[in-house]
């Protein structure tokens, strides 16, 4: 294979190649964007034969790391090296030269060919100017089989489920005589058993010399397939071991830092996380203000049953892709559910109807607030009105002068940075335009909140405006279901549910709430 | 921040009044610009039946830039007017030539076409048809409708009140222009004074955070398509009464003129921008330009070509890589406008200390490290 001669040679390495050079090593590799820091000085070695993996929360530096060794970024600073020669993946077809294949949670498959002719996609054999249809069948099908699977070659990958298209891509990778197979959560949308299958062929890679790096939230499937582990956090390298010398709690902690829990780690029991509820403890009295029963969405999230009392700041946690994202999306109506249901005051509200949600008082600071919460070609003031038009309208009217005070004492009120309530929304900072989506649910009267991430993608001093301004909706009566991946912002809530996998694994209240159970709760 | 407390609010106010005059800036100079060449090009081109001549012509072509506006408003496209816009001259000559009266006839071709736009909006909403699509397949199917109910080449109209209300004059102004000039202000106050017309411009943005938000995205975009195909009947009653006939032909590529006119009048095809006053500036705007090349000569095939490249050069600033162009002329005009803020500073985020989401360019930023504070 011509590998490094594609890739941009630097130095030459000569022929001195040792069967333990690494195949793929990462020497003090860091990034930034416009001097944001996403990861500093790491260094990984990737042995032939060997499965790493690469653990990390969300913003961790993760897919920072992916994309540079996929060859999508490059690195600001740091070196590459392929089976010992310093290469630059320029691009992702370079990185592919050299050996990398990388497989994307959104698979790079074209659906609307066959399956032959995505395995050999970039080389398709030739007889004269034309294709070789019987070849290429030929050899798609000798490809698969290989690798374990009995698939129809000539059927269009569109047919066919996740877990075959999975295997398209390894065939694609295992053709093009990959060394390095780096696999970006490929379970996150594949059923149980399918994922054994993936599973089953990865060793089989392995076996036969291929080397992985396989990144995922879930550890399990890490201890189950890797040798390695390599846990990355604040763009740092925490820890490179291997897999059987770290226990997967410690796995945990180590990817949630100490800086918070390692601090509580073994602190009084008196010394609990702030709460963020002003209101105390005992929330007893009364309806619950939010009741969920047995809810599913025949995906991920399975019999989910959860209630918030007036008053009461509830947390729903796990690690990414617990399923809490999911949840939230759910019980607000905007994303389908295949059973169950959710009161309100109650009231079962309609599934799927933001609408009736919002009317009978509930509201949503969805995390992708960019594409869900706000419409950034609209003002500040068109964005906090934008739930409740009906009250600002009259008749039909839009009462445009009533439209400014509201926004304008809005925006005093939680203190957003505009140049005024004309500003474009698109050109606040990411705490401003959080601000401008919790005052839209002011506005609309919301009297219980379901708050996505907060504070994702929120800098320091915005984060605590933003928690401020949640006490203050639950000083005023409101509830409140906080669904975060952030074990400090879920302890700091009245009680917490943890998800799993999309089942609630245990409920914890917080003056009981000890960080360290939490933790061993999360996988 | 660098404005604020009273200084803030007095360019507020000031931003308020002159506010829509601003934005529309490049396309109100431009039109100056046209007019002072059309008079320097052509002694006839400023005289009153010159104008006339323009304004009349223009009607039609902006009526129906109104309704496509709405369409395109909520990053949707209608490519049916033009045929709607046939059918509703046959449609009218076929009912008045039966024997029924000027307004039962207006009455019975709005609901005809209202219907076809409410398919229009059903396949658009319901059946998830791209619109683009959508419009053009009904284009064919309306205008194959125009053709069998007309039965021949074209029907003539006799009915003289039905000619009377939609050509003419009342007290020298023609009444296509009065009629044209009351469709755009009502429209204008539609969407700038309507919580329907905010809705539009949300769900044209951003349908997803609207529909999040309880607007009626659906019942809206369905709403969009059924105005688009009422004031493209409208139109086809103001080609009827002119040229005293009902054809399926009359309204042939005037779906291309009417988006035309939207787009030179700064809507964007992805939605959320514009107003219904610049798609018609927009139409008048071409429309002028042609009157120009018309007086001074210009043969047909030119003109087509000299239109073409008017539309790349006006989405070209809209919406394409010339946006940022735009802005810094904005941004000019603001400064002599307001005499308040350096060149180049505009499109910089209001706030100093926090990291922009967004860059002014619209490039997302990677999302930053998590940073913890132990509170």
């Amino acid at each position: 294979m011509s590998s490094t001669t594609r890739g941009e040679r630097w130095t030459d390495a000569g022929d001195e190649r040792r069967a333990d050079t690494p195949v793929l090593s990462l020497r003090g590799v860091s990034k930034s964007y416009a001097g944001v820091v996403a990861l500093t000085g790491v260094d990984l070695d990737v042995r032939a034969g060997e499965a790493v993996g690469l653990l990390g929360q969300n913003g961790a530096g993760k897919s920072t790391l992916v994309k540079i060794i996929s060859g999508a970024e490059q690195p600001s600073a740091g070196s590459v090296e392929i089976s010992g020669e310093r290469v630059r993946l320029s691009s992702p077809a370079v990185a592919r030269a050299s050996g990398v294949h990388t497989i994307y949670q959104e698979l790079s498959v074209v659906p609307q060919l066959t399956v032959a002719e995505n395995v050999f996609l970039s080389d398709l054999p030739r007889r004269g100017p034309s294709v070789d249809w019987r070849e290429l069948r030929r050899a798609a099908r000798e490809t698969l089989r290989d690798l374990g699977f009995e698939i129809d070659v000539t059927r269009r990958v569109r047919d066919l489920p996740l877990a075959q298209r999975q295997a398209i891509e390894i065939a694609k990778a295992v053709h093009s005589e990959a060394k390095i197979v780096l696999l970006d959560e490929p379970t996150a949308a594949l059923p149980q058993p399918d994922a054994k299958k993936l599973f089953a062929l990865l060793r089989r890679l392995k076996s036969e010399g291929v080397s992985i790096i396989y990144v995922s939230h879930r550890l399990d499937e890490v201890y189950d397939i890797c040798d390695r582990i390599t846990i990355l956090r604040d763009g740092r390298q925490i820890a490179t071991r291997p897999a059987s010398s770290v226990h997967q709690d410690d796995a945990v902690r180590l990817m949630i830092g100490d800086k918070l829990v390692g601090g509580m780690l073994g602190q009084a029991a008196s010394e609990k996380q702030p709460r963020i509820n002003p209101r105390g403890a005992g929330f007893t009295a009364g309806a619950p203000a939010l009741e969920v029963h047995a809810l599913s969405d025949g995906a991920l999230l399975e019999n989910i049953s959860l209630r918030v009392m007036p008053g009461e700041a509830v947390a729903v946690t796990g690690l990414v892709g617990s399923g809490q994202a999911e949840l939230a999306a759910c019980i607000f109506g905007g994303r389908p559910r295949s059973s169950g249901e959710v009161l309100v005051d109650g009231k079962p509200l309609a599934p799927g109807s933001p609408r009736r949600s919002i009317a009978s008082g509930l509201g949503w600071l969805p995390e992708e607030r960019k594409l869900q919460g706000l419409v950034l070609s609209m003002s500040v003031a068109e964005n906090l009105t934008l739930a409740s038009l009906r009250s600002v309208g009259m008749w039909g009217r839009l009462r445009r002068r009533l439209e400014q005070t509201l926004a304008e004492t809005m925006a005093a009120n939680l203190r957003i940075k505009t140049r005024g309530v004309a500003q474009r929304v698109g050109d606040l900072s990411g705490g401003n335009q959080q601000k401008v989506v919790f005052g839209k649910w002011l506005l609309a009267r919301s009297r219980v909140l379901i708050v996505s991430e907060p504070t994702r993608g929120v800098d320091v001093g915005a984060k605590e405006e933003i928690y401020r301004e949640m006490t203050a909706f639950l000083a005023g009566g409101g509830s409140m279901l906080v669904s975060s991946s952030e074990i400090d912002e879920a302890l700091m809530c009245d009680r917490i549910y943890v998800l799993s996998r999309g089942r609630i694994v245990a409920e914890l209240a917080h003056d009981d709430t000890d960080p360290d159970e939490l933790v061993s709760f999360l996988r | 921040m660098a404005t604020t407390g009273l200084a803030g609010v007095g360019v507020g106010v000031r931003q308020r009044i002159a506010g829509p005059f601003v934005r529309q800036a490049p396309l109100v100079i431009t039109i100056t610009v046209v007019l002072v060449i059309g008079a320097l090009l052509s002694p006839y081109f400023l005289s009153e039946a010159n104008f006339r001549n323009i304004l009349i012509t223009g009607a039609v072509v902006s009526v129906l830039a109104v309704g496509q506006f709405m369409v395109i408003v909520t990053a949707g496209i209608d490519l049916s007017v033009g045929a709607v816009a046939s059918f509703s001259t046959v449609a009218s000559a076929v009912l008045m030539a039966q024997g029924r009266s000027a307004w039962s006839t207006v009455a019975l071709s709005l609901l005809a076409c209202g219907v076809i736009g409410l398919v229009n909006g059903a396949l658009v909403v319901y059946a998830r048809i791209t619109p683009f699509i959508a419009t053009l397949g009904m284009l064919g199917v309306v205008q194959g409708l125009a053709y069998l109910v007309q039965g021949g080449t074209y029907v003539r109209i006799e009915n003289q009140a039905f000619i009377g209300l939609f050509s003419g004059d009342v007290g020298g102004v023609p009444r296509q222009v009065l009629i044209f000039a009351l469709v755009t202000v009502i429209f204008a106050v539609l969407m700038r004074w309507s919580t329907f017309g905010r809705q539009l411009y949300a769900i044209g943005g951003n349908a997803e955070a609207a529909h999040l938000s309880g607007l009626p995205v659906k019942r809206n975009v369905v709403a969009a398509y059924v105005i688009s195909a009422a004031l493209a009947s409208i139109a086809g009653f103001m080609l009827a009464a002119q040229l005293g006939e009902g054809s399926s032909r009359l309204g042939q590529g005037l779906e291309l003129d009417s988006i035309a006119a939207a787009v030179v009048g700064g809507a964007s095809l992805f939605g959320g921008l514009g107003s219904p006053a610049a798609a018609v500036l927009g139409g008048l705007l071409i429309g002028t330009i042609s009157n120009i090349m018309n007086l001074r000569g210009v043969a047909a095939e030119p003109q087509l070509i000299i239109k073409g490249f008017l539309i790349l050069f006006a989405v070209f600033v809209t919406s394409g890589k010339g946006a940022d162009l735009r802005g810094s002329l904005g941004a000019m005009a603001k400064s002599v406008l307001f005499h308040r803020r350096p060149l180049g500073s505009a499109g910089t985020p209001a706030t100093d200390e926090d990291s922009p989401a967004v860059s002014p360019n619209g490039e997302s930023q990677p999302r930053e490290p998590h940073t913890r504070t132990s509170k």
